[in-house]
C-alpha cells in the first residue's frame, strides 16, 4: 500500500510537472524578473536616468503643479490622475481621459512623463515597456487574448501546486538532505540540484504558487461572488466603492478645495506620503478629490484611499484605511505574491528565491530527459517524445534568457523615433526566442548546450557595453553616483554572463569524460 | 539589526548541518559522540526561533516574510559550502560568531 501510494505520487509529479514544465519557466521567469519591474523600466528608460531622488516633502507641492498644469492642457478632461514619484520611481506621471465620444465606452488616455520638480517634459523619452512587459508576460503571456491567457496560467499554476505537494510527498529525506549536493555524479547530482533548489526556497514556491491562484481566485471560482452579488457591477461597487461617480450636476465647479483636502489627508493618515491623486469630472460642481496612500511596507495590497468633495473639500469616503478580516487575508496574499511592499534586502531576497524557482523547473525538466536517455540501450534511436522534451528544454531554458537580453539591446539601439517602437521591442524578443527553439528542433545536444551558452555569456556581457555606448553612464559613473539600481542591473548582466560561461567550460569539460554529465550547469542555467 | 537577524538564521542552520553525522565528520573530522546532535539540535531551534522573534518584533508582518528569504539565502550558502569546500565551514563558524558579537555591540551602543 506503502509503496504504491508513493509510486503513485511520484507518476503524477512527474507527468504533471512535465506537462507544463516549459510554460512554468516562462511564467517563473518573467515573474521573477517582474520582482524587479520599475527597476528594469528605469534603466530602460535613460531619460529618467539623472532625476534626483524624490522628498516627500515637496508633494504638496508637486500636486498643486500638476493641477495647474492639467488646467492649462486640459481643461476639459474627464479626470486627472497624477502618480506621484516613489522610491522605484523617480519620474511624475500626470495622465488624463478625455470625455468618451458617443458610443464609446471609455474616453482617449493621455499620459506624460514629467521631472517632478519643475515638470518639465523629460526629453528624448522613448516609447519603451521596460519592466511592464514582464509583468504582463507573467499572466497575460503574448500574442493572446488575456483572458484565455489568464486560463492558461491557472491551469498551469495548479499543476504546480499538485506537483509542489507531491513532491514534498516523495521526498523522503526532505530534512536529511537538506544540505547534500554530491556532484559529478551524473543524474544523483541533478536530481540533488533539483531537491536543493526546491527545498531551500520552498516556503515561497508554495506561497508564491497558492497566492498566484488568489490573484485570479474571480476568475477560477467566480461562484461565492456570484451567489451574494446580483452582477459584476455591484461586486465591482463594493470592492472598489471609490470608483463609483455621482450623477454630473451640470453646474461648473466653483473652486478645487485641493488644500482643505491635503490638510485633512495628511493630518489624518499620520503625515504618509501620497501615491496617486485623481480628480474626476474636474469641471463640474459633482467632482471629487481621492487621494491614495502609499501603503509601504504594510503586508496589503489596496493603497488606503481617501474621497473628498472636490467643491468643499470635505471627507466622503475612505477605503481600505480599516480592514476587515477577509480584506485583510485577501490583501496580505495579494501583497505576498506582487511584492509590491518589498524594500531593496526582501526584494533581492525575493529575486534569489524566484531564480530557485526557475533552477527547480528547469533541473526537473531537464532530468527527465535526461533519464530517458540514459534507459536507451546502445543503438536504440531516442524516439519523438524524448527528441521533443529535449528540444523544448533547449529552447526554453536557453532561449529565454538569450530573447531577454535581445529584448534589452532592442530598448538601446531602436530609434527612437520607430513609430509603435515599443511593440518592436517585444518583436525582436520573440524572434530571438523563436530563432533559439527552431535551432533547438534541429540540434539539441550537448554542442548545442555549450553553444547557446556561449550565445548567452556574449550577449549578456556586450549589454553593459552597448548600454555605455548608447547612453550616457555607465558602470563606473553609477557607482561613483551611487545610482544603484542601475549598476545593479549592469552587475547582475556581468554576474549572468559570467554565469553562462562557467555553464559553456563545464559542458565542454565534461564531453571529454562522459561518465560524468554536467552538473553545476543547472545553477547556471537559472537565467 | 538587519544583518543580526540573517546571522543568527545563519548559524541556526549550521548548527543543524553540523547536527547531521555526515557533515559533523567532513567538518569535524569524527563521527558525533553521545547526543550531541541532539543538543546541536535543540540549540539551533532556539537560534532560529529567536532569529523569527527578532525580526517579528522590530518589523512585524513584514519582518516574517524576511525571515523567510533569509532562511533561503542561509541553506544556500552551506549547500554551495558543503559541495565545494567544507572546510570552510570551521571559518564561517568563527566569522559568523564574531559578527554576532559585533553586531550586538553595535546594537547596545547606538
Amino acid at each position: 500500500m506503502r509503496e504504491s501510494f508513493f509510486r503513485g505520487m511520484t507518476w503524477l509529479h512527474t507527468w504533471v510537472g512535465l506537462l507544463v514544465c516549459w510554460l512554468l519557466f516562462l511564467i517563473f521567469f518573467a515573474g521573477t524578473a517582474s520582482f524587479f519591474r520599475h527597476e528594469i523600466s528605469l534603466w530602460a528608460q535613460p531619460a529618467t536616468h539623472h532625476l534626483p531622488q524624490y522628498n516627500h516633502a515637496f508633494q504638496q507641492q508637486t500636486v498643486t503643479k500638476s493641477i495647474e498644469r492639467f488646467q492649462h492642457i486640459a481643461p476639459t478632461a474627464e479626470s486627472w490622475r497624477i502618480e506621484l514619484p516613489t522610491e522605484r520611481r523617480p519620474s511624475l506621471l500626470l495622465m488624463y481621459s478625455e470625455k468618451p465620444e458617443e458610443g464609446e465606452r471609455r474616453g482617449k488616455r493621455h499620459s506624460e512623463y514629467l521631472d517632478p520638480i519643475t515638470l518639465d517634459a523629460l526629453p528624448e523619452f522613448r516609447d519603451t515597456k521596460g519592466g511592464n512587459f514582464f509583468y504582463r508576460l507573467h499572466f497575460d503571456l503574448h500574442y493572446m487574448n488575456a483572458i484565455t491567457a489568464r486560463w492558461i496560467v491557472c491551469f498551469a499554476t495548479l499543476f504546480m501546486l499538485i506537483a509542489l505537494i507531491s513532491g514534498v510527498v516523495i521526498h523522503k529525506r526532505i530534512f536529511k538532505d537538506l544540505f547534500q549536493f554530491r556532484s559529478k555524479k551524473g543524474l544523483r547530482s541533478w536530481l540533488d540540484a533539483h531537491n536543493v533548489s526546491s527545498v531551500i526556497a520552498l516556503p515561497f514556491h508554495i506561497m508564491i504558487t497558492y497566492t498566484g491562484l488568489v490573484t485570479l481566485i474571480f476568475m477560477l471560482l467566480p461562484q461565492p461572488a456570484q451567489q451574494r452579488y446580483e452582477d459584476k457591477q455591484t461586486l465591482r461597487a463594493e470592492r472598489y466603492p471609490l470608483l463609483a461617480t455621482a450623477p454630473a450636476t451640470g453646474l461648473p465647479l466653483q473652486e478645487l478645495a485641493l488644500n482643505k483636502a491635503l490638510d485633512h489627508y495628511y493630518t489624518n493618515s499620520g503625515n504618509a506620503p501620497l501615491r496617486r491623486v485623481v480628480i474626476s469630472s474636474p469641471n463640474d460642481a459633482s467632482a471629487t478629490i481621492k487621494l491614495y496612500a502609499n501603503a509601504g511596507r504594510a503586508v496589503q495590497d489596496d493603497p488606503p484611499s481617501w474621497m473628498y468633495n472636490a467643491a468643499s473639500g470635505e471627507l466622503l469616503k475612505t477605503h481600505n484605511v480599516t480592514l476587515s478580516g477577509a480584506e485583510n487575508l485577501y490583501g496580505g496574499m495579494i501583497a505576498l505574491h506582487t511584492g509590491r511592499l518589498a524594500e531593496p534586502t526582501l526584494r533581492w531576497l525575493y529575486f534569489i528565491a524566484g531564480l530557485a524557482g526557475c533552477v527547480m523547473i528547469a533541473t526537473g525538466a531537464v532530468m527527465w530527459a535526461k533519464r530517458l536517455r540514459q534507459k536507451l540501450k546502445r543503438d536504440e534511436k531516442p524516439g519523438f517524445g524524448l527528441k521533443l522534451v529535449e528540444s523544448l528544454n533547449l529552447g526554453t531554458i536557453m532561449g529565454l534568457p538569450a530573447a531577454t537580453a535581445a529584448f534589452f539591446y532592442a530598448n538601446r539601439l531602436l530609434p527612437t523615433e520607430l513609430v509603435a517602437r515599443a511593440d518592436k521591442e517585444v518583436l525582436v524578443f520573440f524572434i530571438v526566442w523563436a530563432i533559439v527553439a527552431i535551432a533547438a528542433c534541429y540540434k539539441s545536444d550537448r554542442l548545442a548546450w555549450q553553444l547557446t551558452a556561449k550565445v548567452n555569456a556574449l550577449a549578456w556581457a556586450g549589454l553593459p557595453v552597448v548600454s555605455m555606448l548608447t547612453i550616457e553612464g555607465n558602470l563606473v559613473s553609477y557607482l561613483i553616483h551611487k545610482q544603484w539600481v542601475l549598476f545593479g542591473f549592469d552587475a547582475l548582466a556581468i554576474g549572468i554572463a559570467v554565469s553562462f560561461l562557467v555553464q559553456a567550460r563545464k559542458l565542454g569539460r565534461s564531453q571529454v569524460t562522459p561518465a560524468a554529465p554536467s552538473r553545476r550547469s543547472q545553477r547556471e542555467v537559472k537565467i | 539589526m538587519q544583518w543580526l537577524i540573517f546571522l543568527f538564521c545563519l548559524l541556526a542552520f549550521m548548527g543543524f548541518a553540523i547536527a547531521k553525522p555526515n557533515h559533523y565528520k567532513e567538518v569535524l573530522g569524527k563521527r558525533p559522540k553521545g547526543n550531541i546532535t541532539s543538543h546541536l539540535n535543540i540549540a539551533s531551534w532556539l537560534c532560529l526561533i529567536g532569529s523569527l522573534i527578532l525580526s517579528i518584533v522590530t518589523q512585524g508582518a513584514y519582518g516574517s516574510v524576511q525571515f523567510i528569504g533569509y532562511m533561503t539565502v542561509a541553506v544556500l550558502l552551506l549547500v554551495a559550502i558543503f559541495a565545494t569546500k567544507p572546510h570552510y565551514f570551521r571559518s564561517l563558524f568563527y566569522l559568523v560568531s564574531f559578527s554576532i558579537v559585533l553586531c550586538s555591540l553595535y546594537w547596545i551602543i547606538i
